[in-house]
């Protein structure tokens, strides 16, 4: 009896060991967003202490950068203005070009000496520079390359789900990025997300009132009351987000606190207020992503049977996979197990799993199903030449429906098959 | 009409740097001066790894290479390395008078080397992706082995800056950096993909400072 109960718990933690080993990361990717004036070691730098930071919230979470390029103060500072101007929607262009010129014309770069001290043909020659920036803002800025960067780590991340990181004028580059990508259908808007911080940005993308679990902007912020005031007053109407926190506390206000920009040296430091509130909002986007985008898996267990072999046929017979492949979903096969891991369910339809017994003696085989409903799990003998049932998946078969039928109906006719639910 | 020659051609010089700088030309078509690129008085490749032995100053800050002569350092981006340590001799003269114990000495000179490499890189002698992922295993090392009272962000910050200033200290430095940037779309590993963890991002580790 004690043997019976040992085995048993034996056999039990062998399943849940395979059990565990097949279940997919979580897909949601983070993608942090430098702002201006980094350079790749400022930029890889602060993606470090990002991800230090966001691992202690999400164990092991790796965090990608999508780079937005620095090529000096001044062109970094047109770029900026670009996107504040592209901003405005249901505005004549021709009325944003005149922004853009009235803002060189009356002094938008004179709060710098720098400027001042430029002839006025110069002066004029790089509004005219800009003005052809923000004519071409849809192809001529880091944008295009930030949208690829994303898109990239979507597509060879099977799909997942993207949380958006940006930190300062990181944040427009996101927002472009996030309507570029769902307005175009590249990333269901479902998949995508935004975590702001610092933001010179009028909005976050996707979100109609943006508050603290969007973006993060302290009251102390330097460099984004700069920006709040610059337009406010140079444009008029080119708003800035609200801060939404006080980072500072009473002592530190009088302590010269000169860095109040900064991501990892003032909003991520655990010396100031920001950190936790901006953990906080990145932890319930990652969970909210994670929900609104389950994974389902299914796993078959047949011990040393290398003659064992699990298949997929994906909904409307997109894709065949068989041994190590992908499609919408993956699927691997060793010598004791079959896996197929669909992390997102680009599809809905019948997902049909077969498994064929070629090793020509009954093999007992554990199946384990991982939904978002819950999990299936059922021992059985399978046959030699014989087949397993199948899977379906989708928002009308809310669960996985493992039955044997649609078996037959894929044209595998040499083998019989075992129904087992 | 040769005034007005000259304007327009002003004008155009003008334009095409700032069109350049604000991304509106093709930054992906660059003009290398051959002399600027080549290492000459540095180690053909980069070392793999410092060790105590290859920079003595990390435990000796008096066994540092002769202060180099300045036109032959400034005359290509790896400048000069004449113990072929992979940390150019400036920089290296620097390191040990500017920073007080062993340990950071060590973790700034790994940094230090991961920046040198960016000269390796325009010479073609180190892939974009390579030269970042040095970087990335000395900032995580930074973050290992720093002494816990210097772990301020502001501190790390600060110290990033001070060495990316002392090792692009001119024009041709600046803008390898800038190169690097532009090399580097759409192949940037992340931390947690390139392999380096806690336990393996530093060269040398002598256990905070």
């Amino acid at each position: 009896m004690r043997v019976a109960v040992l085995l048993t718990l034996f056999f039990l933690f062998l399943a849940r060991e395979g059990h565990a080993a097949c279940i997919p990361k979580p897909n949601v990717v983070l993608v942090y967003i430098n702002g201006i004036q980094n350079d790749p070691f400022d930029a890889n730098s602060n993606l470090n202490v990002y991800q230090a930071s966001i691992q202690e919230q999400i164990p092991n979470i790796t965090v990608k950068l999508a780079y937005n390029q620095s090529r000096g103060f001044w062109s970094d500072s047109d770029e900026v203005t670009a996107q504040k101007i592209n901003e405005l929607s249901n505005v004549n262009p021709n009325l944003k070009i005149d922004a853009l010129r009235s803002a060189f014309m009356f002094g938008d770069y004179s709060l710098f000496t720098e400027y001042l001290q430029l002839a006025n043909d110069i002066k004029q020659e790089r509004i005219n520079i800009l003005v052809k920036l923000y004519e071409n803002y849809a192809t001529a800025n880091d944008t295009v390359e930030v949208v690829s960067w994303i898109y990239n780590y979507y597509q060879t991340n099977h799909n997942a789900s993207i949380l958006l990181l940006p930190h300062s004028q990181g944040n427009l580059y996101a927002n472009d990025a996030y309507t570029a990508l769902v307005s175009t259908g590249k990333i269901p808007k479902n998949q995508i997300g935004i975590v702001g911080v610092a933001s010179p940005a009028s909005t976050v993308s996707g979100i109609t009132s943006p508050s603290i679990s969007d973006y993060i902007t302290a009251s102390e912020d330097g460099i984004i009351n700069l920006a709040r005031v610059r337009y406010a007053a140079l444009f008029g109407y080119l708003p800035v987000l609200p801060w939404d926190l006080d980072a500072l506390s009473f002592e530190q206000i009088g302590a010269n606190i000169t860095d109040t920009h900064g991501l990892a040296t003032f909003y991520l430091s655990s010396e100031f207020a920001a950190r936790k509130p901006i953990l906080d909002a990145i932890l319930a986007k990652y969970n909210n992503l994670i929900q609104q985008n389950p994974v389902y898996a299914l796993e078959v267990i047949w011990g040393d049977s290398p003659n064992m072999d699990l298949s997929v046929s994906e909904a409307s017979g997109r894709s065949s996979l068989a041994g190590t492949g992908s499609g919408i979903g993956s699927l691997t096969n060793s010598s004791t197990s079959g896996c197929y891991a669909l992390t997102h369910l680009e599809q809905d339809g019948q997902y049909i799993a077969m498994v064929h017994n070629g090793s020509g003696s009954s093999v007992p085989i554990t199946v384990n199903a991982i939904y978002p409903g819950g999990t299936y799990s059922n021992s059985i003998q399978l046959a030699p030449d014989s087949l397993l049932g199948t899977f379906r998946v989708g928002s009308v078969l809310s669960d996985f429906v493992i039955t044997p039928d649609l078996v037959a109906q894929y044209g595998y006719p040499k083998y019989t098959y075992n129904a087992f639910l | 009409m040769q005034t007005k020659q000259m304007a327009i051609l002003m004008v155009l010089f003008i334009s095409l740097i700032a069109v350049n700088g604000c991304g509106g030309g093709n930054p992906r078509v660059k003009v290398i001066d051959p002399a600027v690129t080549t290492i000459v008085t540095a180690p053909p490749t980069l070392p793999a790894r410092i060790t105590l032995e290859s920079v003595p100053m990390i435990m000796d800050p008096a066994q540092v290479p002769p202060e180099p002569d300045s036109a032959l350092n400034n005359a290509t981006l790896a400048g000069v390395d004449s113990n072929n340590n992979g940390l150019r001799d400036d920089v290296e003269i620097w390191i040990a008078s500017s920073f007080k114990s062993p340990a950071e000495r060590a973790v700034v000179a790994q940094m230090a080397k991961s920046m040198q490499s960016v000269a390796y890189y325009k010479a073609g002698k180190m892939s974009a992706e390579s030269t970042m992922k040095a970087f990335q295993a000395s900032d995580i090392c930074a973050q290992v082995a720093t002494h816990e009272e210097n772990k301020r962000p502001s501190y790390l910050w600060d110290r990033l800056q001070r060495i990316k200033g002392q090792t692009f200290n001119n024009s041709d430095r600046i803008k390898s950096v800038r190169d690097l940037g532009q090399d580097l779309v759409g192949i940037h590993p992340g931390p947690g993909d390139n392999g380096i963890t806690f336990q393996n991002a530093c060269e040398i580790n002598l256990g905070g400072n």
